[in-house]
């Protein structure tokens, strides 16, 4: 499935791969996550990193944008299944990887159920697929 | 009194006076419930809330020191336990409506690894937690919905050692303010999303079901809730 240009030109395909920061506390003690990881519930834009415009040998420098973070992955069909979009945004905050920086859409007007429906489904596929790195001291 | 206390079955009961308490030697994962609030030797709470206070009952040893870890009375509704209160204690009695005060030790197997401990600290340490806590702009917890919290957790740690439900529930603080219970059993799961005096029951079956059914419900219909969970 293809996702189209973004308004930035970039292209996003199914099987892109998305880097969510989780919060320690959105980790269990096993080192899943749980539905904290994807809440919808406040941001109107949730960040996620677009995976191929982040080299794997900047992989530990993008990761330590948010050192007290773990770091989860979806796909962009993950995101498409929950009827969420991704679109690339720049994010100076992001410095050397701002380019890499992209936002869940399409939920700002969903109610509590379907952003939970969402975050619970994002928190199933994240756990199916690799859990690419835990933070210190995660979980409750 | 040695450790021997601590091995009675699960179903008798003992009383035993404060001064015996002092003698108890180190106690592990030994916890008090005492009618609705459950207290630690080993755990030692700081909680503070404004309209519930800790209320620490009394120090014997350095193992030994009892504090109310979770409480569970409304801010219209102060806790106030005298001291007196506590001139005897039961041991692994169950139906602990009749009882002041429990204390349930190893024995019980289902009690040996008390989450709920861990779970109300993790209440207690929400308390603290400033604005943006998640580095993206979390609102922080309400007094009003921690208290709702710690109730909802009672009532969940008390259902689950009824239905010997094993799988513990994972607490999620979420980003508007709102505390949530992820709770798997079987092929059901239930969210319980807590804010303020609000809760979100979601529930979905089987697993794999993507829709769920949601209502907001009153704190006091929780156990309904779980019952759907363990049917």
């Amino acid at each position: 499935m293809a996702c189209g240009l973004s308004s930035s030109g970039l292209s996003l395909d199914a099987n892109d791969y998305l880097y969510r920061f989780v919060h320690r506390s959105s980790f269990n003690g096993d080192g899943t996550v749980n539905s904290g990881a994807f809440s919808l519930r406040r941001d109107p834009e949730a960040s996620v990193g677009i995976a191929k415009l982040i080299p794997s040998s900047s992989f530990d420098a993008f990761r330590l944008l948010k050192p007290e973070h773990g770091l989860a992955q979806i796909t962009v069909e993950d995101a498409a299944a929950t009827e969420l979009g991704v679109s690339p945004q720049r994010d100076e905050d992001w410095g050397a990887f701002a380019d890499a920086h992209a936002i869940l859409t399409g939920y700002a007007h969903w109610t509590n159920k379907k952003k939970d429906e969402a975050a619970r489904a994002l928190r199933d596929a994240a756990n199916q697929r690799r859990i690419l790195c835990r933070p210190p001291n995660f979980g409750l | 009194m040695g450790t021997n206390v601590l091995t009675l079955p699960a179903h008798s009961s003992k009383s035993v006076t404060l001064a015996e308490l002092q003698d108890l030697p180190a106690m592990g994962d030994v916890f008090c419930l005492y009618r609705r609030h459950l207290f630690s030797p080993t755990a030692v709470s700081e909680l503070s809330r404004p309209m519930t206070p800790l209320i620490p009952l009394e120090s014997f040893h350095s193992l030994l020191t009892i504090n109310v870890l979770m409480e569970g009375m409304t801010a219209a509704s102060p806790l106030r336990i005298p001291k007196q209160t506590f001139d005897t204690f039961l041991f692994n009695q169950w139906d602990f409506p009749t009882t002041e005060v429990l204390l349930l030790g190893p024995s019980v197997q289902s009690m040996s690894h008390p989450w709920v401990f861990d779970a109300a600290k993790s209440l207690n340490d929400f308390q603290q937690w400033e604005p943006n806590w998640n580095g993206a702009g979390a609102l922080a917890f309400s007094s009003e919905t921690l208290d709702t919290a710690r109730d909802a957790l009672e009532k969940i740690w008390l259902f689950f050692v009824r239905n010997d439900i094993r799988k513990q529930p994972n607490i999620v603080p979420l980003d508007d303010g709102s505390i949530r219970f992820e709770m798997v059993n079987g092929e059901k799961e239930l969210f319980l999303t807590i804010l303020g005096k609000s809760i979100e029951g979601q529930k979905w079956h089987p697993l794999t079901a993507v829709e769920s059914e949601y209502q907001v419900i009153e704190p006091p219909v929780v156990e309904r809730e779980l019952e759907w969970l363990a049917a």
